[in-house]
Order: C-alpha cells, then structure tokens, then sequence
C-alpha cells in the first residue's frame, strides 16, 4: 500500500478494484490543522478522472500494473488482437477498452499493452505513426473562407485535418497524442 | 533549479531578513535566540516534532527539534524581557508540499501589553513596510492574481467566512450539515470524517484559497475548539478563540494570538493534545514544566509567528518555498 507521503504524479493505485493513475497531488493543511492529500486520478481503465481527498496517513492500494511491449495483428468481431512476439501470447483488446488508440493501429505495429493483474486493459501506440490517406477531397478549392485545412480519411479509418496540398494516396506522419498532422511521410 | 537561481534566492531572502529586522528593531523589539532542540516540543495532535538522541555529560538524551519557539519565548517575556523576536528555522514532521517543508524559516514574536486585535494591525505594517522596503511598489502576485498591500488589510470572522464560503452556520452545524456542504461543494471527503476533519477541510479547500484576494486579509476569532495557546471569549452562542491568521492570495502567511496566561487551563490544554496524540496513534510529548512554571509571571501579551519562506515567496514570485 501507499501512504500520503508518497503520493506524486504517476503513481499507479488500486480502488476498488479499479487501476488508476495519480494525475495531480496537492498537500493541504491549513493553519494549526489536519493535512490532507487532494488528489486527482484517472482510471487506467475507462479513463474517468475523479479527485479524492485524504487524511494525512491514509493509505490506498497498489495497482499491481505492467506493461508489455506487443505487435497488432488484426481486428474483427471479437475485437482488436495483439501478439507478445518472444512467447506468442496473444491478447483480444474491444475498441472501448482502446479508447483512441485504435485509430494508430496498422498491422504489426509495435504497441505497449498495458496489464492489471494480469488482464489487458489499454493499449499505448507508439508516439508518431505513418497512415496512407485513403480518402480526402483535392486541394485547393479557391475557398478561403474554410481555412487552411480538410479532413482527410485514414487506412484505419480515423479522421485527421490536413492541410490543402495533401493528397488522398499521400502517407502522413500522425502525432498519436494530438491527434495532429505532422508532416508527409518521407518516401 | 539551477545555480544562478538559487543565488537570486539567497540574496532575495537576505534583503527579506534584513528588512523585517529593521523594522522589528524599529518597532522596539529585542532579538532573542532560543534553543532549537528541546526536551518538550510543543505539544499539538497534528504537528510532529524530529527528535535526535543528544549526548551529554549526564547520558544519552532524547531531544526534539522545535516546531515553534513559543514555551521558551513566552519564558522570557515572563521574566521582563519586553517584546522580543525571534528569526529561525523550525521543522515539522511529514510536511512536504508546494507550500511546506520539514524544515522552515519563521518569524516569532511577542509584545506585552497586547491583544489580537492590536497585533493584527502591528503585523499589518509590518508587512506592508517590508514590502515598501523590497518592491517598487507593494503589490505581490502568484499565478494571475493581484494582491496590493498597500490597501489596508480586511478583517473578517471564522463564523462569517464559513457563513459566506460554505453557507454553513459553525455555531449550529454538526458533522452531517459540514459533510453535505462539503459534498455540495464538490469535495470529496476523506473517509470517516469526523466534525473537526470536517472542518479542516472545509477550512483548507473551501475558505482559505479566497482568503487575501486583491488585498491583505485577516481571519480571525477562531471556534474555541480550534484556540491552541490562545485566550478564549466565552459566549452561549460562540465562543471564540482570541487568535487571528494572515492571508495572502489563498497563502496562510501567520498564527497570531492573544496568548493564554493561565497555567491551570494550558495544562489541561496540553494533557489533552498529548491524549489526542495518542488516540492518533502518535507519541505523546513530555510536558514542558518549566514552561508551565513560568506561566503565572506572564504579562498579557499578544503573539505571532510568521512563515519566512511564504512570504519571500509572495514578494519576490517564487513558485514553491
């Protein structure tokens, strides 16, 4: 378990059952009184923030977490599967448990699975991911008034805004974290 | 934080330090130097002292390093020595945040002949002028709020602000009135929160972070079950504690006190901090007896201690202490 005195940012704990991770740690105490710890966390989970208060002294669970590093295979009815490539262990992840991430995922990329008591529970891609445009109007429509940008359609059927002078066919670089375009990818 | 900002620092706080003793010399008071580490802290059920085994002529002993030097300072007042200050490190166990340290400056002072609310306007000059002294202009800021100390400080009651923050009554509102309004308020308590939990941390999350703003503000008469080492004002509605704090932008800047000269009532005070202590699960202190001795010779008097570091923090932008 961990005590208030080693609360900080990143700290991974358990309530409930539930993994979260600690996302801000403020030490209050107000003059000649009782110190809390007011913490904010989000679930490793469902990804729901919720702040909660406690007495200096208090202790809550360990999440007990751990993260693999494992290549996408492919998805289907039964949901978004991922291979361990040293022990061939394949885990099935739904499109829920990967909130976002499902939009970076290109067959035999390597992701960071993350496991709570041993159940895949969300799935981190890599930082920058290249995807092809399969589909997005030409550029240039000689309407300023839009502004600089167009969505475009991705291989994997997410959704970014690029500029103009992309064309559909086009392999873009993808910040994973932003959702943001970066640049053409290089040939 | 590199090295040239920790020298900016010293530097800031050395200008701090001399400022504050020009005009505590100014003001008539005598610098003390008391010890730091004692055989009995001061005893409160949520301040923890470190202690260190010291040895002696006599033996190996157990000190503890002072949270505050109020026992021996208030010794010396009984003895005539007239208003006295004191500038020095304390620490406190366990205390690590944006805004506290283990180990911190503060600023301790006593004047006979005083009460509260004399002190609230001694240590309002006080402030303003070391911020005259150290700023062009004495308007402090932190985080995208103002807060200008040349306006004069306002004064409002513990009953009123609870009344004006939390809408809640202090004088009628048990545990479960404090919890709703906690609860209505968006903030989560701690599990099994008693009244005085409660009230923390209404205190702390609710009242204190709108303390100060746009000026210099000043809580006072505190509930009487909150009075540490102050003078209580008995009253059938309210009774309150004669003990006032400083707040500047939602920071606690200083504990002021018209101080309790009663022997008898300090002891049971004490007995029943160490008790409290122990109902924690903490260690109780040994009762400082020459403290209590000297009590009876104490003029009245009003008190205050003053976070050094806060303050330097405030006036020259500092992110943390």
């Amino acid at each position: 378990m961990y005590s208030t005195n080693e609360f900080r940012k990143g700290l991974k704990v358990e309530i409930d059952g539930e993994p979260f991770i600690m996302i801000d740690n403020q030490f209050v105490k107000p003059g000649k009184g009782q110190a809390f710890n007011r913490v904010r966390l989000k679930s490793l989970v469902s990804g729901r923030v919720l702040d909660r208060t406690y007495k200096s002294g208090e202790r809550i669970d360990r999440a007990n977490i751990e993260e693999f590093k494992m290549q996408y295979l492919y998805n289907d009815a039964a949901g978004y599967h991922f291979m361990n490539t040293s022990s061939y262990e394949q885990v099935t992840l739904t499109k829920e448990q990967l909130e976002d991430s499902w939009q970076w995922l290109t067959e035999n990329l390597e992701v960071s699975v993350l496991f709570h008591n041993g159940r895949a529970i969300s799935v981190e891609a890599p930082y920058f991911v290249e995807l092809e445009i399969t589909y997005c109007e030409p550029g240039f429509k000689g309407d300023t008034a839009t502004g600089a940008s167009k969505p475009a359609t991705l291989s994997t059927g997410a959704v970014v805004q690029v500029p103009l002078f992309v064309n559909q066919g086009d392999v873009i670089r993808v910040d994973t974290r932003s959702g943001e375009y970066l640049d053409r990818a290089r040939r | 934080m590199a090295a040239s900002d920790d020298l900016i620092r010293i530097r800031q706080r050395a200008r701090l330090l001399g400022a504050l003793r020009a005009e505590l010399d100014a003001g008539g008071f005598l610098e003390v130097e008391t010890p730091a580490l004692v055989g009995s802290p001061g005893v409160d059920r949520h301040i923890d002292a470190p202690s260190a085994t010291v040895r002696s002529s006599t033996g190996s002993e157990r000190r503890y390093l002072i949270t505050s030097p109020e026992y021996h300072m208030k010794r010396l007042v009984a003895a005539g020595s007239g208003p006295i200050y004191q500038l020095g490190k304390v620490w406190r166990d366990g205390e690590a945040g944006e805004l506290h340290r283990p180990e911190f400056t503060l600023l301790e002072l006593y004047r006979p002949g005083s009460d509260h609310l004399a002190l609230m306007t001694e240590v309002e000059r006080l402030v303003r002028e070391a911020a005259r002294r150290l700023l062009p202009e004495p308007v402090v800021q932190r985080r995208g709020q103002i807060c200008d100390l040349e306006s004069g400080f306002a004064r409002i009651r513990v009953r009123d602000a609870f009344r004006r923050w939390a809408g809640v009554d202090l004088a009628r509102a048990g545990a479960e009135e404090l919890g709703a309004c906690a609860a209505g308020l968006g903030l989560a308590a701690p599990q099994r929160a008693d009244r005085e939990t409660l009230y923390h941390l209404l205190m702390g999350l609710a009242i204190e972070p709108q303390l100060g703003r746009l000026r210099g503000e000043f809580l006072y008469d505190y509930p009487a079950d909150q009075c540490a080492l102050a003078q209580v004002r008995p009253d059938p509605e309210f009774a309150v504690a004669e003990r006032f704090e400083l707040y500047v932008l939602g920071i606690e800047l200083c504990n002021g006190f018209h101080e309790l000269t009663d022997a008898v009532e300090q002891r049971r005070r004490i007995e029943a901090e160490n008790a409290a202590r122990v109902a924690l699960g903490k260690e109780p202190y040994p009762v400082d007896e020459d403290f209590l001795a000297a009590l009876p010779a104490l003029p009245a008097c009003a008190g205050m201690a003053l976070g050094v570091d806060r303050l330097a923090l405030l006036l020259f932008g500092w992110d943390t202490i």
